[in-house]
């Protein structure tokens, strides 16, 4: 019964490098100063290093074989112990040697890559069961709820992170503010303007194909050339027009990250409607119509139900995009989580700069689970369309 | 019911249909028959209208079709298509509601209406309402979709090629089945399809059409014993076409009251003459007993019957039932 997974043995073997040769927490004596890069074997007592290496030993083992369900779920534990237990030894090697305030304890990349390395194995892990969509959510949930309380609790508090969190608290609450209200923002003038684009592309073919081509060209701009293109004009609008820079609408701030983040979501949107439209079989819709539906009833009965798994996915595309590119928005005032960002890279401070850039990542697969979820929960008892999506 | 006068339509100068008249009557099964890219399936979307013609014109109930709302009429006509056009999206109950639905029925009538459908379809209502198509042998969702077509009772049927996707065996039971639903409610069936056994087995009335004219209509025994020309005569088999005459004749037509001592061998009474031309030759017997549907024996036949019977004697618009 044994099946090598070559993937998680590959991406196990990293993992053990990266313990090896990456330092895990780095301590300077200050902001200044460059840090001292601690290792994976430095921060363990010698009984907690033997609890750890069995386990990842288990791991190891667990690659050459088949695993039926209960061992799968132990090995997630496995991973969920793993990852909860390198945040405790950072934290806890952070406050047992906190002598000073001013010795800063920063998570270093052997940390984050071993995050992200375990995260890689938990999704390959959890693809091995046969769950449903929302029970691998939960599950995957359920193993991150240590981590999650952890950061809760005041165990961490003498990590730089969260201390740089704890000192720009009002700020970080008001990026998110913002950077929640450009996107969603884009996405409320996004969803109507693609829907009615994607149905006329799907009647219309000539229109179609400049309407795509001409999507496809914006979305080559660069982002940053984009910005820059809206400035100019919106500045002159607000000046003749003094009323919209009232309601904010002027050169810099969220107008024109807005105008620029919809122009790059309309094409997702619209190619996903289009494409939606299209896979739906001529015969449904011919005996629609056969039986007497209008053309209104067809679109909304028929069309866009049908469709809708395809544009669910689009809009996915579309909404995780925008997360991303949300953060450079900030370099025109619009602000968002790329206004810390980009503090923190202007100030050389790798923590300020994590804290923006972590919650953007948080945010991104938490939209991106939520709408898959969405679509599972739309797909739900139309072949058809699930084969031509897969 | 439905009346065809003088219709033409043609793409470009292609010409679909040319000069088209057809009465097709009320109550009875009629077929149109034809091959690939006759314009069988264009003649029957003229009527509900998904298919413009160039002139002439076309009556429903004495009435211009495009006097019609193309809602109203279609509302009017019940549609079924090959491979069905279920709604992959709603479950059977729903799609079978679609036009009661759109004519704004009371739920309660429609529920009963979907339970009494099913039932007539040999669908347990409890067990199949609520699945989805999806979830449906080929000829579970064939149902559906005649069902479907049937709801609102509709005046006509129109059925373009309903059975083409099935296998043979689902095939001539949904055709079986089709028959024993016209012979309790009578309606109107117009049925399009380019299966030979199909349109004789079905048809009332049979119309051949070939480049978007028709050739020849008739009942089906006409069409067979006598084709107006060589090719009706091919279309419906050079060579198999005496079976398939003997096909269309109930074996009633040389049936002899008494019993018969010298077979062992039954045959049903609602048999066809090919069905018994069939056991004579398998069974190795020129004598079959004849059972009616209580396994009781009501008579004999005899091989040579067969040959002595004159088609012209029955009526040629007589068909199995």
């Amino acid at each position: 019964m044994k099946a090598l997974n070559p993937v998680l043995l590959l991406i196990f073997c990293t993992t053990i490098l990266v313990q090896k040769f990456f330092p895990i927490l780095g301590v300077a004596p200050n902001r200044m100063m460059q840090p001292i890069g601690l290792y994976y074997s430095d921060l363990y007592e010698y009984h907690a290093l033997i609890v750890n290496v069995a386990l990842q030993f288990v791991l190891l083992l667990s690659f050459f074989f088949h695993l039926n369900k209960t061992r799968l779920l132990l090995i997630l534990l496995i991973f969920s112990l793993l990852l909860s237990d390198l945040v405790f030894i950072c934290a806890d090697f952070a406050e047992k040697n906190a002598s000073t305030n001013r010795i800063r304890f920063s998570l270093s990349c052997g940390f984050w890559i071993l995050v992200f390395l375990w995260f890689l194995m938990v999704i390959e892990t959890l693809q091995q069961l046969t769950y449903l969509l929302w029970q691998k959510i939960s599950l995957g949930m359920i193993i991150y709820l240590p981590i999650i309380l952890l950061f809760f609790s005041n165990k961490v508090d003498h990590l730089s992170l969260v201390q740089e969190f704890h000192a720009n608290e009002d700020v970080f609450r008001q990026a998110f503010v913002e950077h929640f209200t450009i996107v969603g923002l884009t996405l409320f003038f996004t969803l109507p303007i693609a829907i009615a684009l994607g149905a006329l592309c799907h009647s219309a073919h000539n229109f179609g194909r400049y309407c795509m081509q001409i999507l496809g060209l914006i979305q080559t701009l660069p982002s940053i050339a984009l910005f820059g293109l809206l400035l100019e004009p919106l500045s002159l609008l607000s000046n003749i027009f003094p009323f919209l820079s009232y309601i904010g609408i002027k050169g810099i701030g969220i107008a024109p990250a807005v105008i620029a983040l919809v122009l790059y979501s309309l094409l997702p949107v619209v190619r996903s409607v289009l494409t939606g439209l299209n896979l739906i079989p001529q015969q449904t819709i011919d005996a629609a119509l056969g039986l007497g539906m209008t053309q209104f009833q067809l679109l909304f009965q028929i069309k866009i139900p049908l469709a809708l798994p395809i544009i669910l996915s689009g809009i996915r595309i579309m909404v995780v995009q925008a997360i991303g590119l949300a953060m450079i928005a900030a370099l025109i005032g619009a602000g968002g989580f790329g206004a810390i960002m980009f503090r923190g890279l202007a100030n050389s401070a790798l923590d300020l700069t994590l804290l923006g850039v972590i919650p953007v990542i948080i945010l991104a697969m938490a939209v991106d689970m939520l709408f898959r979820l969405l679509e599972t929960a739309s797909l739900h008892d139309k072949p058809t369309i699930i084969i031509a999506n897969r | 019911m439905i009346e065809f006068k003088h219709v033409n339509k043609s793409y470009g100068d292609q010409t679909i249909i040319h000069d088209l008249s057809l009465s097709i009557e009320s109550g009875k099964i009629t077929v149109v028959i034809g091959l690939s890219g006759s314009g069988k399936s264009t003649l029957l979307k003229m009527i509900n209208r998904l298919e413009p013609f160039n002139s002439g014109s076309i009556f429903f109930r004495n009435q211009d079709i495009l006097t019609y709302k193309p809602e109203d009429l279609r509302r009017r006509m019940g549609y079924a298509i090959q491979s069905n056009g279920l709604f992959p999206h709603w479950n059977v109950a729903k799609n079978i509601a679609t036009v009661p639905r759109l004519l704004g029925w009371d739920k309660e009538i429609i529920d009963r209406r979907v339970d009494e459908l099913l039932i007539m379809l040999n669908l347990d209502p409890v067990y199949y309402r609520k699945r989805m198509p999806h979830q449906l042998s080929g000829g579970q969702q064939q149902r559906v979709g005649v069902a479907r077509a049937m709801a609102a009772k509709p005046e006509i049927l129109l059925m373009d090629e309903p059975f083409g996707a099935l296998d043979p065996i689902t095939r001539k039971n949904m055709q079986t089945e089709l028959r024993r639903i016209h012979q309790h409610d009578g309606k109107t069936i117009l049925l399009i399809t380019h299966d030979i056994d199909e349109a004789l087995y079905l048809a009332d009335h049979i119309v051949l059409i070939d480049k978007g004219t028709i050739l020849q209509q008739g009942s089906p025994l006409k069409v067979l014993t006598e084709p107006t020309n060589a090719f009706v005569r091919e279309f419906f088999g050079q060579k198999s076409r005496g079976l398939k005459i003997l096909s269309r004749l109930p074996i009633q037509a040389i049936l002899r009251p008494e019993n018969s001592a010298a077979t062992s061998v039954t045959i049903e009474h609602t048999a066809t003459l090919a069905d018994a031309l069939s056991s004579f030759i398998a069974e190795r017997t020129s004598v079959l007993a004849v059972s009616n549907q209580y396994g009781e024996n009501i008579g004999h036949i005899k091989l040579n019957d067969i040959f002595s019977f004159n088609n012209h004697s029955i009526d040629p618009h007589a068909y199995v039932s």
